[in-house]
């Protein structure tokens, strides 16, 4: 049961700076040790996340940035694993960080146990690369995955969403769990009731998410009807593996890809080269694509970081749009929506039916 | 295999072959992952009982429907099988317990997946065969052969220099 609490901006204070305030008021009233967030470097080019146990060094954090710093649910990993003793981290991530770091806890690769996660609404970001022009004040268009978004404002998994749809003044901090409103009132936030206003603009913008998701399905399966497409707009890929590399959800600590199955000798190649004429290198690019789309869908929060990562501008935010929810569906699955959720390939049931069987 | 075409009049054929685009000594050639205990025991009694199907079928002994992995059933299409067929254990008589739901929660997905990018899901089949079902072994694989013989050559496997 959601409950929500006010935090009322200062005189002079912005969104941002409010966010700063509570998140100061976290470490320094001991509810929790540390604190994860994204923060603008010195010279105003990126956003990295950073991560603290003192208040004063809050004020380079950007609660609100307009972009995406890579590697939040990674970090957590890091962060929550076994050994150390154990810290309470506010963990403050953008909503799609979130539902992956739901995904990774569910296998059990987060500890969530001593994680307060915090995650404003999300208006969508901007390639980190083009961060500066928006730091100048100058209009960038959000990436494409965040023009398709389903999850603008954090839902359950998320302790506390820090709400600014539909709301005028200040922010709503609306919490999903017992340990997101402990945390509320450990910085002191005072209760109140969920607004109409916030209530309406929350539909609203879930609506207006599936439209556009919606529509770049449809486009997408018509898009991709034809397998020359596909092959077409992969075959920039150099194979660099960035968009392994970035992505939040793909976690084999020993991946099969890097096995000696898919990296041939130079004896196999050879071999190959004579049956087939040419061969194209780097080898296996569309069986690397194609396996990691099978691999990591069913937990794909289209975050699209894999995208914004490619050095050759693939459209792979596009591709997976077509199947994303498709797969994900026919579990009855949604990643990240929710902890009680068996991934769909760590569980089964008798009576499923997929109608695979003779087909 | 009996309702098999009831599906498929709903799928229209997506990787864009037809089997008209076949040269003429052209033969679908399948890679079968078989289960040990169930499925790789039928085939061999198919054998055994002199069952016709077809001779490019290439069957991979594996321990369990489950044990074979989405990246190897891409990699039979890429290296040039124009379908590819996993045989498992009957549900509930996997010597694993449950590795065949298993198999079919991935095979599920791998369809949607080969849809996706415009590969015929149909080149994927999935059948529980059993080790006394040499005849349904060897019916799978014809009626298999037939399919693929109307879907045309993998177009995965073309030469071409991506």
């Amino acid at each position: 049961m959601a409950i929500a609490f006010k935090w009322d901006l200062a005189k002079g204070e912005d969104r941002d700076e409010a966010v700063r305030r509570l998140l100061r008021e976290a470490l320094e009233k001991g509810v929790v040790d540390a604190v994860l967030v994204p923060a603008e470097g010195p010279a105003r080019t990126g956003i990295v996340n950073m991560f603290t146990t003192d208040p004063g060094s809050l004020d380079a954090s950007a609660p609100f940035a307009k972009a995406m710093a890579q590697f939040g649910p990674q970090d957590l990993v890091r962060l929550t694993e076994p050994g150390g003793s154990p810290i309470r981290i506010a963990a403050l991530l953008k909503p799609c960080e979130c539902r992956a770091v739901a995904e990774l806890a569910k296998i059990n690769q987060i500890d969530l146990e001593h994680v307060v996660l915090l995650s404003p609404d999300c208006e969508g970001t901007v390639e980190l690369k083009e961060y500066s022009m928006v730091a100048d004040g100058q209009a960038v268009p959000v990436r494409n995955a965040c023009k398709i978004c389903r999850f603008h404002v954090a839902r359950d998994p998320v302790d506390v969403a820090i709400g600014t749809f539909g709301v005028k003044d200040g922010l709503m901090l609306v919490t999903n769990s017992d340990e997101g409103q402990a945390f509320a009132e450990g910085i002191g936030a005072k209760a109140t009731e969920l607004t109409d206003a916030r209530k309406k603009a929350v539909e609203e913008a879930i609506v207006k998410g599936e439209e556009a998701y919606g529509d770049q399905e449809a486009r997408s399966r018509e898009k991709y009807a034809d397998l020359d497409t596909f092959l077409a707009e992969l075959s920039p890929c150099i194979k660099c593996m960035n968009c392994q590399n970035v992505c939040p959800v793909c976690y084999c600590k020993e991946c099969l890809l890097y096995t000696d199955a898919f990296n041939p000798t130079a004896g196999s190649l050879a071999d190959k080269a004579k049956r087939r004429g040419t061969l194209r290198m780097p080898v296996e690019t569309v069986q690397f694509h194609l396996t990691r789309m099978a691999h990591v869908m069913t937990a794909c929060v289209m975050c699209g970081q894999c995208q914004s990562a490619c050095p050759s501008d693939i459209p792979l935010v596009e591709m997976y749009a077509g199947i994303n929810r498709r797969i994900q569906d026919q579990f009855d699955y949604e990643a990240g929506r929710s902890m009680e959720e068996e991934p769909p390939f760590t569980c089964f049931s008798e009576h499923e039916n997929f109608e695979v069987v003779g087909d | 295999m009996a309702d098999s075409s009831k599906g498929k009049e709903k799928k229209k054929t997506t990787d864009g072959a037809t089997g008209g685009d076949a040269p003429k000594d052209w033969n679908p050639r399948i890679v079968g992952f078989l289960c040990n205990w169930c499925s790789y025991t039928g085939a061999d009694l198919a054998g055994v009982s002199r069952l016709q199907y077809t001779p490019e079928f290439i069957p991979i002994r594996v321990m369990c429907s489950g044990s074979v992995d989405v990246a190897y059933i891409l990699k039979a299409f890429l290296e040039g099988a124009d379908g590819v067929l996993i045989g498992g254990c009957h549900l509930g008589d996997c010597h694993y317990l449950n590795g065949n739901y298993k198999a079919r929660r991935r095979v599920a997905v791998v369809k949607e997946v080969m849809e996706g990018v415009g590969l015929d899901p149909r080149r994927l089949h999935l059948e529980w065969i059993s080790a006394s079902e040499s005849g349904k072994f060897a019916k799978t694989v014809s009626t298999f052969d037939e399919t693929l013989r109307q879907l045309g050559p993998n177009p995965l496997a073309k030469e071409r220099l991506l």
